[in-house]
């Protein structure tokens, strides 16, 4: 492979990158939200909504870094909204349909659950879109 | 005897005052007459004198032949030449020059008839064409009147006098069997001819109808195909939006698990950390009918979790939940706080 060739794949390869991330983050982070919602007893979220706490304060120190670093390439974020987890948890809900896997069996009852709750409750949706606007603004930063 | 008729012929003399002209024409026919008497006079003397000859030389000829031992009178009689070739040319000719004449005269009388017929048919094209001019002109003029009264009138009773008043004129145009009155009403040809035209006119609804059908079907079959054709654009549209979004659920599914790992890891304290093993949780009943809606009663701020009637699935009620929503089938149970009254209906 000569020098030039790897020049080219540098030059093009960073925003290539950077795209892939920047076109795929929403999907990373949809994930690891559902993953963390997922794994909050519910009576604890209830408190939470009830308490008005920020989920945000909830996660390390170190790994708001590194959420931050992930999401770092991401400029727009304005698909983060309270709507778009709703619709990521009923679609999580629809592919777990069906199975027999104990472990997503599990996780399909907490999501079940959970968006439920936040499907009833005006008070957990409200502050559902309130986490979100804080996320995003600290991803921003 | 001769003189008495040419005398009867030529009349009697007249003996009255005449011109001097008319007198020597007298004398002249006088002496004409004399003239020819005379003449007539001699003539029946040689004749006499000739019969007397004649019937001296029979009885000498009787005497003749009862003397057998007489003479014997010979002779001939010069009949003269006849050409019956010739006369039959002649007769032939004759015959041809009359039949060309006759042809001649044939053809004359043929020409005057095609031209006294063209004549009559531009006559009556005329007097047809007069005649729908002034029908067409009379309905006009009844129709406007009609117009102007309705506009004029609004009365319901006048404007059926002017219906009346029309009526005769459609009649005449033939867009109502009038009874033919032949004092009045269009002679036979016009008759024929507006007859005519309605056949005609059937003939070309009918074709009109046949042309409609024709193409009502032809739109049908193009409205077929198109239809076929859209059904068939949207199959393949719909076939590769879903092929596009199962890639992109893969890969959205792929780039998500690898976030679930991300955070899964981010939660775990213990990089590495056991796999512990847990009971799996009960197996959901299978999905039942949707049974009756019952509402949940619970008291005011309460809060909890029920089984969805229908999925079994968990739900959560907060604190302020009116309608519990499960979210995996979408049943919908009502909660109804006990210091609430229970709505009606």
């Amino acid at each position: 492979m000569s020098p030039n060739l790897l020049d080219k794949i540098k030059v093009y390869g960073s925003p290539f990158m950077k795209s892939l991330v920047s076109a795929g983050a929403p999907s990373v982070l949809r994930g690891l939200i559902i993953e963390y919602l997922g794994d909050i007893d519910i009576q604890l979220l209830q408190g939470y909504v009830e308490s008005d706490t920020s989920l945000w304060s909830l996660i390390d120190i170190d790994n708001q870094a590194k959420l931050k670093n992930l999401c770092s390439n991401i400029k727009d974020k304005t698909w983060l909204t309270a709507e778009w987890l709703m619709d990521s948890g009923q679609q999580r809900i629809s592919r777990l349909q069906g199975s027999d896997n104990p472990q997503k069996m599990r996780e399909k009852l907490k999501l079940c659950a959970l968006m439920s709750y936040f499907i009833g409750s005006r008070k957990a949706i409200a502050w559902l879109e309130k986490q979100t606007v804080i996320i995003k603004s600290e991803l921003s930063q | 005897m001769a003189t008495k008729e040419w005398i009867a012929a030529l009349g009697q003399r007249r003996d009255t005052s005449k011109s001097t002209d008319s007198l020597l024409a007298d004398k002249v026919s006088e002496r004409e007459r004399k003239r020819i008497e005379q003449q007539e006079e001699v003539e029946e003397l040689k004749h006499k004198a000739e019969v007397a000859k004649l019937k001296e030389e029979a009885s000498k000829a009787e005497i003749k032949t009862d003397n057998p031992s007489g003479f014997q009178v010979k002779g001939s009689i010069d009949m003269g030449n006849f050409n019956i070739m010739e006369e039959r040319k002649r007769a032939e000719d004759m015959a041809n020059e009359a039949i060309g004449r006759v042809e001649e005269e044939k053809k004359a009388l043929e020409t005057r008839v095609v031209e006294t017929e063209k004549k009559y048919s531009e006559m009556r094209y005329e007097a047809l064409k007069d005649l729908f001019t002034k029908t067409n002109e009379e309905l006009t003029r009844k129709i406007e009147e009609t117009r102007k009264g309705a506009n004029n009138d609004s009365d319901i009773a006048s404007l059926f006098t002017k219906l009346e008043t029309i009526t005769p004129v459609l009649e005449k145009m033939g867009y109502s069997k009038a009874p033919a009155t032949p004092s009045s009403g269009p002679s036979e040809q016009v008759l024929i001819m507006l007859k005519k035209m309605d056949i005609d006119n059937a003939r070309a609804e009918r074709e009109f109808q046949w042309k409609m059908r024709i193409d009502d079907k032809e739109a049908a079959r193009l409205a077929k195909k198109d239809e076929m054709e859209m059904s068939y654009k949207a199959q393949e549209l719909k076939d590769k939006k879903e092929a596009a979004l199962a890639n992109r659920n893969m890969l959205g599914d792929g780039l998500e698990t690898i976030g679930r790992a991300i955070g899964s890891a981010m939660k775990d304290a213990t990089p590495g950390g056991e796999i512990e093993e847990q009971a799996p949780p009960p197996r959901p009943a299978p999905r039942q009918p949707a049974p009756k809606v019952k509402p949940i009663l619970a008291g005011v701020g309460e809060a909890g979790q029920i089984a969805c009637p229908s999925c079994q699935e968990p739900i959560v009620i907060g604190a302020d939940t009116e309608v519990a929503t499960c979210a995996n089938c979408g049943f919908k149970t009502p909660v109804i706080r006990e210091n609430e009254p229970e709505p009606t209906g």
